[in-house]
């Protein structure tokens, strides 16, 4: 099987990507209605009661709640999964054009170094998000994606580069007669 | 850029196309209208060659330096 081209791996890759896309913006549009559910009863997601807060005295939590998800913390929580969500859509929506590209067999093209520019900008946008979770709500998870998240932005900076670099000879080849 | 391509003066003083010079040295005409329309950012030496062995001509001919345009630029 073809990795990149039409009906190739990247194609599967992309399919892949537009589902978490539009999975994405559904939890968007009905995310106050899921917090409200999550709130009522904390035990929906058990993997929260595994990521142990840090300072639990601090953060005021009483045992039936998940340890980041202390009662009260609803209209922080709700702004935080927006600023987040909206990060993840901007990445994914880049890496749906990013794949497209590849898919036209257009690699280097010069829209790539402003989309992994992009790319690199959200990721830095949810460093951000998560590092003021880490000042209000801190749990290792929390300190982990915000790390995570860092790296991540630089590694889209410097790719934003390798494929300027890789445009630029590919122009000069073009116009070597 | 201060290098000036006068191909398309060689190619009328020897009354040859662009279609015909093309195929002559094994160039697409896109490839040679980009080098005729001054675009090319590099020439390879083998192109050279061809092209001075088809318009009968030396590479200065079809080449010149102009330092105006290149402090312009």
């Amino acid at each position: 099987m073809l990795i990149t081209g039409r009906r190739s791996l990247t194609t599967v890759l992309r399919l892949i990507l537009d589902l978490v896309l539009v999975l994405n913006l559904l939890t968007l549009i009905f995310l106050p209605f899921i917090l409200d559910a999550l709130y009522r009863d904390p035990g929906i997601l058990q993997q929260l009661d595994s990521s142990p807060a840090l300072w639990p005295d601090e953060a005021g939590l009483r045992s039936d709640y998940p340890s980041d998800l202390p009662p009260g913390s609803r209209p922080f929580y709700l702004v935080f999964l927006y600023a987040s969500g909206l990060g993840t859509v901007w990445i994914l929506a880049e890496g749906h054009f990013i794949l497209r590209r590849l898919e036209k067999n257009q690699p280097f093209a010069q829209q790539q170094v402003g989309s992994f520019r992009r790319v690199s900008l959200a990721f830095a946008w949810l460093t951000l998000v998560f590092a003021v979770k880490i000042v209000f709500y801190n749990t290792l998870l929390t300190m982990f994606c915000c790390g995570l998240f860092f790296v991540l932005a630089l590694i889209g900076l410097v790719l934003s580069e390798v494929f300027l670099n890789a445009w630029q000879v590919k122009t000069e080849n073009e116009l070597t007669v | 850029m201060g290098i000036i391509v006068n191909l398309d003066v060689m190619m009328a003083r020897r009354k040859m196309s662009l279609n015909e010079l093309a195929e002559r040295v094994d160039l697409t005409v896109s490839n040679l209208s980009i080098l005729k329309t001054g675009k090319a950012r590099a020439i390879r030496f083998s192109t050279l060659e061809a092209l001075c062995r088809e318009l009968d001509c030396q590479p200065g001919d079809l080449l010149a330096y102009d330092s105006e345009d290149g402090e312009v630029e």
